[in-house]
């Protein structure tokens, strides 16, 4: 999508000069205005479009021709004087922009005159672009220690005069930060004399600027300067990288070999020192506590014997064991008295009932079996499974035959 | 009649000149504000102008008012570097009045009048000369001032100060006005307006008014008084001004070299840093170039171009009036 736009730009010196040359007169004053016409095109890509131009026309007013007189190109219909009017422009070396007027103590808008004038001048001087720039300078306090300067730029666009936007340049101006892409319109021939002057020390024969080759070759070291630590880091960085992975391979063996060798440390101590059942002890102590053969060992969670010798400790329960070991004396004739005061359901004191005489059977051939020392050496576990395995079988044999007897429920 | 104050002067008469000096200087920048010094005399001048006003003379007794206003004259001014960049600080440093005070003495010897420093000029950008409404309250720490302004027929444009610092920037104005007068009596301010765009009716608006500062009789502070400013034509440029005028590109240099070589002198930066600033001083000095020192002498060359077709014009006209001048004898 192209667009356009137009603005003017002038010195301040330039419109300081046309307030001058009308303060030294006593009537309106006009004449006009010389400079030249820039176009930049400017390309901008938005998420919407992929091309957007701009036109962009600033019209630099770089300097005027005052009239001394009013009416001295045209007359009262605004129609052109040609003759006057090339009498006045024929020392002009510049394009003529347009024409101005400084009118006293009146408002900011063109007269019909003007509008006519303005028309006439854009056919006799061939320019479609002409502008026109209004002064009125006024005193707007009564006791005149006010006084107003206002000025607009005017420009026809579709037979209607339109107000353009008119910049005095200044050296406050929005800095540019970046790249300048139009040069300053000063043609002044002391200026060019002075900058020519001095070129040479700035520019080489090329064309070039010096102070940018300086710098480039600056910046050029600095790289070369990355360039060589950068090598230098990367090869510190492999080196570090190899010796990380090599740390880490490592330390994945040794811990591998550390969890293995626990492992088997932890089976062996296991093994050496087995936890006691603890439950099987105190049901023993609670349902035969008078039977010295089933309280003759200490046998381990595993079910391995754990000690020859009886359990001579305490072993303080949970609530939920005490309820489990609680059973009435009733259920079990052969249990001793102390243990009557224990409650007992039917169903599982039935069960019981059988589980036990399973029991006393299987403990009268614990009883004509030849008992074995066992010691505390590691011995003791591997004879343990002298037995138990016996008794395993035996458990085993009785699970296959549905005769296993089921640990006491209460 | 009692006369409860005295108004030192009655108007200003500013030579066209030196207004074109003190425009051209307020058009310079709109980033900051810029000053400088008027140089010329106060007189008891007669009455005889009826197209000029004056004002205060309700003040004066009856034997004062008749026949003399004291008019203050202004025939140059001396642009000055402002020490104090600081936004609203507009001050004139003692050693700045002795030189303008050097000054004057040297035109007076040059035009043999008795000239002196008899007023300053200050450039308001963005904002406009006087805020158009009437301000009372306790705008400074200890007392309540009472600001009265003329209303302006057209509001002021957009791009202005916050409200509050205007009127902060008002009493600053009134108050260093005060403190030179309590130097001289005749001492005028006048500000510049410059830089008022209005972005919808893209108009653009350039003002400038004269002012003294009289003491409020119900409070100790100061009130702005309204004093009538007349630009009296000066068809040709003052060697003086145009000397005045030229000196502006040399008092922006200045101050960029100062700046430089106080950045230069930090002992601590490092080389890249100094070739940065180096840079940045050369990119300020190509702005001035560009924005100031380039127009002013494009505008002069075309001063000359005009003046030499003007005198080719005025001697030709000067033949055609001495030829009839000898047919008439």
């Amino acid at each position: 999508m192209e667009g356009e736009s137009t603005s003017a730009v002038l010195s301040g010196f330039v419109l300081g000069a046309l307030a001058f040359q009308h303060l030294n007169t006593d009537s309106d004053t006009e004449g006009f205005l010389l400079g030249e016409v820039k176009g930049e095109a400017k390309n901008s890509i938005t998420d919407s479009q992929m091309d957007d131009v701009e036109v962009i026309y600033t019209i630099d007013i770089q300097k005027y021709i005052s009239c001394y007189q009013l009416f001295s190109f045209y007359n009262s219909s605004g129609e052109v004087n040609e003759q006057a009017l090339k009498k006045i422009l024929s020392n002009v070396k510049k394009d003529v922009v347009g024409w101005y007027k400084l009118r006293r103590h009146s408002d900011q808008i063109m007269t019909f005159r003007e509008r006519l004038l303005h028309r006439n001048l854009q056919q006799h001087l061939s320019s479609q672009e002409l502008v026109f720039l209004l002064l009125t300078p006024s005193i707007i306090t009564e006791s005149c220690s006010t006084h107003r300067l206002e000025h607009a730029l005017y420009k026809p666009q579709k037979g209607l005069f339109h107000r353009i936007p008119l910049v005095v340049a200044n050296l406050g101006m929005s800095e540019q930060l970046g790249y300048k892409t139009t040069s300053g319109s000063c043609t002044s021939a002391g200026f060019s004399r002075a900058v020519k002057t001095h070129s040479s020390e700035f520019f080489k024969e090329d064309g070039s600027l010096k102070e940018v080759q300086k710098i480039n070759e600056m910046y050029s070291s600095l790289q070369d300067e990355l360039k060589s630590i950068c090598e230098k880091v990367e090869h510190s960085e492999r080196a570090v990288e190899k010796l990380l992975n090599d740390v880490n391979r490592l330390k994945g063996e040794i811990k591998k070999r550390k969890q293995a060798q626990l492992q088997a440390t932890r089976e062996k101590n296991v093994q050496k020192d087995p936890q006691e059942n603890i439950l099987l002890c105190q049901a023993l102590r609670t349902f035969f506590p008078d039977c010295e053969l089933l309280h003759s060992c200490v046998i381990s969670l595993k079910n391995r014997r754990i000690s020859g010798s009886s359990c001579t400790t305490t072993h303080p329960l949970s609530g939920v064991h005490n309820l489990t070991l609680m059973v009435e004396y009733t259920d079990f004739p052969e249990a001793s008295p102390a243990r009557s005061a224990l409650p007992v359901t039917k169903r599982k004191a039935s069960d019981m009932d059988d589980g036990w005489q399973f029991k006393r059977s299987r403990l009268g051939e614990i009883q004509n079996r030849p008992s074995k020392t066992y010691t505390n050496s590691s011995n003791q576990e591997k004879a343990s499974p002298v037995s138990s395995p016996e008794t395993d079988e035996e458990m085993e044999r009785m699970k296959g035959s549905g005769e296993y007897p089921q640990s006491p429920t209460f | 009649m009692a006369v409860q104050v005295v108004q030192a002067v009655q108007a200003v008469h500013l030579e066209s000149d030196a207004f074109l000096v003190c425009l051209n200087h307020a058009l310079s920048t709109e980033k900051e504000e810029v000053m400088g010094l008027c140089i010329g005399e106060l007189n008891d001048d007669l009455r005889n102008d009826p197209k000029f006003t004056y004002t205060g003379t309700e003040m004066r007794t009856v034997a004062e008012k008749v026949d003399t206003v004291r008019i203050v004259h202004i025939h140059s001014v001396i642009i000055l570097r402002r020490s104090d960049k600081r936004k609203d600080r507009v001050e004139i440093s003692p050693e700045q009045l002795s030189a303008a005070s050097t000054e004057a003495e040297r035109l007076a010897e040059l035009t043999g009048r008795p000239m002196r420093v008899v007023g300053w000029y200050h450039s308001h950008p963005h904002i406009t000369v006087w805020p158009s409404h009437v301000v009372s309250g306790g705008l400074q720490r200890d007392s309540a001032i009472h600001i009265h302004v003329s209303i302006l027929p057209q509001s002021p444009l957009p791009s202005r100060l916050p409200h509050d610092m205007e009127q902060i920037h008002v009493l600053y104005n009134v108050r260093t006005q005060a403190m030179y007068q309590m130097m001289d009596q005749g001492f005028v301010g006048l500000i510049f307006s410059c830089f008022i765009e209005d972005k919808n009716t893209k108009t653009g608006r350039v003002l400038y008014t004269c002012f003294q500062s009289i003491q409020a009789q119900k409070s100790s502070e100061y009130e702005r008084i309204e004093i009538p400013i007349h630009i009296v034509p000066h068809v040709t440029i003052g060697k003086v001004c145009l000397e005045s005028a030229v000196e502006l590109p040399k008092i922006l240099c200045q101050e960029e070299q100062d700046a430089y070589r106080r950045i230069h002198s930090l002992t601590h930066l490092d080389s890249v840093t100094k070739i940065h600033n180096g840079s940045v001083f050369t990119k300020n000095l190509c702005s001035q170039m560009s924005a100031v020192s380039g127009p002013l002498l494009q505008w002069l060359e075309d001063r000359l171009e005009q003046n030499q077709q003007h005198v080719q014009e005025l001697q030709q006209e000067k033949e055609e009036l001495l030829q009839e001048l000898s047919s008439l004898e």
